[in-house]
């Protein structure tokens, strides 16, 4: 089975996304002289010196999974849709909205984050509101 | 409008790349760090060893899309990158 992940976004978000990973253009580049046999690093400093020169240009990004393991199941989706229609902004919210026991959403967004498809940023002081990573999913059989 | 595409797969503790740049298009296995592009000299080669980036081995003028069909094959068949097995395969 194969789960992909599609992202688009602007050159933009694409250079923030890349100062997040590694800071600065120069630091990348500094990191590649050291590290050569890094070609993903590579790629990455040929698209971001590529979109510093176009911003508004748009990407379409796809992160496929080839796994046998349903990572997807009923709850893991009705999370995913509730986190995009509802933007909950803690994990109680999300449990709330769901209709689901804390005690049962928690670990499903443990292995959301751990398998990439969701993100949880420290909006407010004491918690972390779920964020789709993604714009579209699917799953191939 | 997209110009540009960019894919990750994850088989068997590889990962595939598949990029577009402005000079070309290239596939990426990792951890192996075997890069396999159109850049600089138009025609399609591996650069079958990553200590030795100018090493390149010009392979059948294939297209991204076969390319990296060919290497997902490659992987998911064989569990595992065997370079060798593989330029064969693209050659």
């Amino acid at each position: 089975m194969m789960i992909s992940l599609v992202k688009e976004q602007t050159g933009l978000e694409f250079i923030k996304e890349m100062e997040n990973q590694y800071k600065s253009i120069e630091e990348a580049e500094n990191t590649f002289k050291r590290n050569p046999t890094n070609m993903v690093l590579y790629v990455d400093l040929e698209n971001w010196k590529h979109y510093l020169k176009n911003p508004n240009e748009k990407i379409k990004r796809t992160t496929s999974l080839v796994t046998d393991e349903l990572i997807l199941g009923e709850i893991e989706l009705q999370l995913l849709n509730t986190i995009k229609r509802d933007n909950p902004k803690s994990i109680s919210e999300l449990a709330r909205l769901s209709g689901k026991d804390i005690s049962v959403v928690q670990p499903k967004v443990k292995n959301l984050v751990k398998n990439g498809l969701i993100q949880l940023k420290k909006v407010y002081k004491n918690s972390k509101t779920p964020h789709l990573n993604y714009d579209h999913i699917t799953i191939d059989v | 409008m997209i110009k540009r595409n960019q894919d990750k797969v994850f088989i068997n503790n590889k990962i595939i790349y598949k990029v577009e740049t402005d000079t070309g298009w290239s596939v990426v296995i990792m951890p192996d760090a075997i890069l396999i592009d159109n850049y600089h000299h138009g025609y399609v080669h591996i650069h079958p060893d990553p200590i030795n980036h100018d090493k390149k081995i010009r392979i059948k003028d294939f297209n991204q899309d076969d390319i990296h069909f060919i290497i997902y094959n490659h992987i998911f068949q064989n569990k595992k990158l065997i370079i060798k097995k593989l330029i064969k395969e693209l050659r």
